[in-house]
């Protein structure tokens, strides 16, 4: 009898991410715990440290880091193409893990040279990071996942100089004119050619997959990435030096009407009509994205000049650039992608032998569609809170909004605790229903 | 000892699923074919539903794990083809009615 066919990516793989996740949802839970008390800041008119550094929890500790982790396992899988240097990425993701720590303490201790000396260690580690994943990245050509990523790191590393300026320049004066300008082309730059990018690249892989539907042609794929990095780059350059914002504008809401239209024909052609929580996730990210752009357009017209919507509108703005579309969308898709790395650890291995559960049955669907109807509650709470501007509906609805991730939690724990206890599935339980 | 035919390969596949879908890899449609040759090996011609399926290896040790364990069998070998390329249309109408019955619950 020959060998049975390894399983790489399987049980007691180097690879299986889950450290990166964990500290993912922990950064996660951080942030989401000083949100409320911090939330009333977003009325008083100017980014304060705590602010950024709940930001940051979000934006490096969970989006980056579960990145980082998801990275390493899945991007040779959905590409077929090996990692290579796999302990190098993972000290890499290890020092920006370690970076973003000493970022979060350098806010709140208001201390910039922490906060510097934080997204050095970021940036080494990401620098390290994309090193090690050099081999893979370079067949960018032949897939656009990997060209997804390799545009996403590349201004990642960028993004990162520019927060280290950033960081520097409040220390020590290096540029003039207004910082919240630098500022906003830093968040632009990291939310749209950084994290928007890698999310696109992402969905047009994993929709079809989970949705059964035709897969986009690869041309438009490529389009689609090229015209938001291009967007990204534009729009952070005119927000920081003041031209035009509109030729990065255009590119932006290029390639998202180019998304939109491969999502509208992955779901008219999809074969798959059940809808779960991840999916819904990932829909209203969509929806809200829209509404970010056009809330975005709406202060580029000047609309609410002289009055209160002059900061009340920016703060909306990246409320839900931050929360109603990063967050959700990949909240969405670490619901989904979560018990199918649990999964690939724990149950993998004993497929062909007997009955084994389906990712249904490593967390049910309803508590999740549940923390779905809560989060975008929640998210609702929050926008009306900022547009009416006053400390205490800001803290409510920002408690309000930490409290709807509770089941995102749950889920995250139901499914997690597989590793530790397996189910030994009977054969009555079996979830292949069809037979002859 | 008497050798497994095709349909008692096919049956012994049927456990490997996919494991997001809940759908056994012959009702999604993604076996393209099995032979059994005198000595016992068994081929199985198995395709993914993308290029870039995440459970590839998965399928490829399950169909190994399966039929390994059918009286005769000699050799087990999955092979994974491209062409042609898979589609939704190739899901077997009990499939689809799977997929129904899961949308419905």
């Amino acid at each position: 009898m020959t060998a049975p066919p390894p399983l790489a990516f399987t049980a007691g793989s180097p690879r299986v991410p889950l450290p990166f996740l964990l500290a993912g949802v922990v950064f996660l839970a951080l942030g989401l715990a000083a949100f409320p008390f911090v939330a009333g800041l977003l009325a008083e008119g100017f980014y304060h440290p705590d602010l950024l550094a709940v930001v940051h929890a979000i934006t490096l500790g969970f989006v980056l880091v579960v990145f980082v982790g998801a990275s390493i396992q899945l991007l040779p899988v959905l590409t077929g193409v090996p990692v290579g240097r796999t302990v190098l990425a993972r000290a890499g993701g290890a020092l920006a893990v370690l970076g973003v720590l000493a970022m979060l303490a350098g806010f709140t201790a208001v201390s910039w040279p922490a906060v510097a000396g934080g997204g050095f260690a970021v940036l080494a580690g990401m620098a390290l990071f994309v090193a090690a994943l050099a081999p893979l990245l370079s067949a960018a050509r032949k897939d656009p996942v990997l060209l997804g990523f390799a545009l996403a790191f590349g201004a990642l590393l960028l993004n990162a100089v520019v927060g280290l300026l950033l960081a520097f320049d409040r220390h020590h004066i290096l540029f003039s004119g207004a910082p919240t300008d630098r500022l906003a082309a830093h968040v632009h730059l990291g939310l749209l050619g950084v994290f928007t990018v890698a999310i696109f690249a992402v969905e047009s892989k994993l929709l079809p997959m989970f949705l059964l539907g035709p897969v986009p042609a690869a041309r438009r794929v490529r389009a689609t990435l090229f015209s938001l990095s291009a967007g990204a780059l534009l729009l952070a350059s005119a927000l920081a030096f003041r031209f035009s914002i509109l030729p990065g504008a255009a590119f932006v809401a290029a390639a998202y009407v180019l998304q939109v239209g491969s999502l509208a024909s992955v779901l008219a052609g999809r074969k798959r009509k059940e809808v779960d929580a991840g999916f819904l996730y990932a829909l209203s990210a969509h929806a809200d994205l829209a509404l970010a752009l056009l809330v975005g357009l709406t202060i580029a017209s000047g609309a609410g000049a002289g009055t209160p919507l002059a900061f009340r509108l920016p703060v909306l703005y990246g409320f839900l650039l931050l929360c109603g579309w990063l967050l959700q969308a990949v909240v969405g898709f670490l619901s989904k992608i979560l018990p199918f790395l649990v999964w690939q650890v724990v149950y993998a291995p004993r497929v062909g032998l007997g009955p084994v559960p389906t990712l249904k049955d490593l967390s049910p669907d309803g508590p999740q569609l549940f923390g779905f109807a809560l989060f975008r509650a929640a998210l609702l709470a929050v926008a009306a809170a900022v547009l009416w501007g006053r400390p205490a509906p800001l803290t409510a609805a920002a408690a309000f909004f930490s409290l709807s991730l509770v089941p995102f939690f749950v889920h995250a724990a139901r499914v997690a605790a597989h590793v530790v206890h397996p189910r030994t599935f009977a054969a009555k339980e079996a979830p292949v229903a069809v037979a002859r | 000892m008497p050798l497994p035919d095709e349909t008692q390969v096919i049956d012994a596949i049927r456990s490997v699923i996919d494991p997001e879908l809940g759908l056994s890899i012959v009702d999604l449609g993604l076996v393209y074919g099995v032979s059994v040759s005198p000595e016992g090996a068994v081929s199985v011609r198995f395709t993914a539903t993308t290029a870039g399926c995440p459970i590839v290896e998965v399928i490829a040790h399950g169909i190994f794990q399966a039929v390994r364990r059918l009286p005769g069998v000699t050799a087990v070998r999955p092979e994974l083809v491209w062409d042609p390329p898979w589609t939704p249309e190739k899901i077997t109408p009990e499939g689809l009615r799977h997929l129904q019955a899961r949308k419905e619950r």
